[in-house]
């Protein structure tokens, strides 16, 4: 028995030094290392911090285990490797959480912690997703359709990035925030709403970053005119609000 | 004189920023009132952020 195990153990590692499965590393460390850290942060510390069933136990061992398989599989057996890493794991990880609910248990109690496991969760979702490989130009392609070259109109200053930055670090400011708030229905209420402002955020942040000083853009009176409404509507909710605080004291 | 623009609309998203953060903690702090006027007040201070990029008469 122990023969046949050396043996398995030999091949596996034979198998480990096969150049493709070394070429696809990075591929399976962007599938695999954000699922462990959402994991890690929203499954393993609530199950192992409180007295969790032994089914919530054994649900996210296997979660855990799906995921590894299923970036294992992935390259190879596109079907079953995302079967195993996204169905499979993200059932495991309800399944978990379903347990400890039902056993009357915390899903989490620190706001940190939640905010980096739904970062995690973020990461996760991205690093299944299909991306063009590291340094490889689509024009490289053997099947690609050859034509004149298209050189970007513009270039980027770094003040788009740091406009279109402010956006996001807002948006998730916003999601940190969110877990603040205590009241179970208003905390869906908040997840809720931090999730639709912080896309609007981003949204708006770069449309402002990307559009600002272009040429094609009206006369700032014009512009200005323009907006009148949802500025004047600003300015009366402002002077409402220190109506209100002023009456109100 | 177009730069005016510019900065009143990074200045508005800047605002709408604060005024949502303000929003969230107030929701936690409990005071619901007071989260709803933050919300409503970044919500339209980002459209006023966004309304100011209007462009050209036939540019699009």
């Amino acid at each position: 028995m122990i023969r046949a195990l050396v043996y398995r153990l030999g091949r596996m590692l034979d198998r480990l030094a096969e150049p493709s499965l070394i070429r696809s590393m990075p591929v399976r460390a962007d599938a695999l290392l954000p699922g462990v850290y959402a994991w890690a942060t929203t499954v393993a510390v609530p199950v192992i911090t409180s007295r969790a069933p032994a089914l919530a136990r054994a649900t996210a061992v296997l979660a855990l285990l799906a995921l590894f398989l299923g970036a294992l599989l992935a390259p190879k057996r596109a079907a079953l490797g995302r079967w195993l890493g996204i169905h499979a794991f993200v059932a495991l990880s309800l399944a978990t959480w379903g347990q400890l609910l039902r056993a009357s248990l915390p899903l989490g109690s620190d706001p940190l912690l939640g905010t980096l496991g739904a970062l995690g969760w973020m990461l996760y979702a991205f690093g299944w997703g299909e991306l063009r490989g590291r340094r490889s130009v689509p024009e490289e392609d053997p099947r690609v359709v050859l034509g004149p070259s298209l050189p970007p109109r513009a270039v980027l200053g770094p003040s788009v990035s740091a406009i279109s930055g402010f956006g996001i670090v807002g948006a998730l400011v916003l999601v940190h925030l969110a877990f603040r708030v205590t009241r179970p229905a208003h905390g869906v209420l908040a997840h809720a709403i931090a999730l639709v402002v912080g896309l609007l955020l981003v949204g708006g942040a770069s449309r402002v970053a990307l559009h600002r000083g272009q040429r094609s853009l009206s006369g700032s009176g014009e512009r200005l005119s323009a907006s009148t409404p949802s500025i004047a509507l600003l300015l009366i909710s402002l002077g409402l609000g220190v109506l209100f605080q002023v009456v109100g004291r | 004189m177009p730069r005016l623009a510019d900065v009143m609309s990074v200045l508005l998203l800047l605002g709408s920023v604060v005024a949502f953060v303000l929003g969230f903690l107030a929701l936690g702090d409990r005071r619901d009132l007071g989260a709803v006027y933050w919300l409503v007040v970044g919500g339209l201070s980002l459209r006023a952020a966004t309304n100011l990029l209007r462009p050209k008469a036939g540019a699009r």
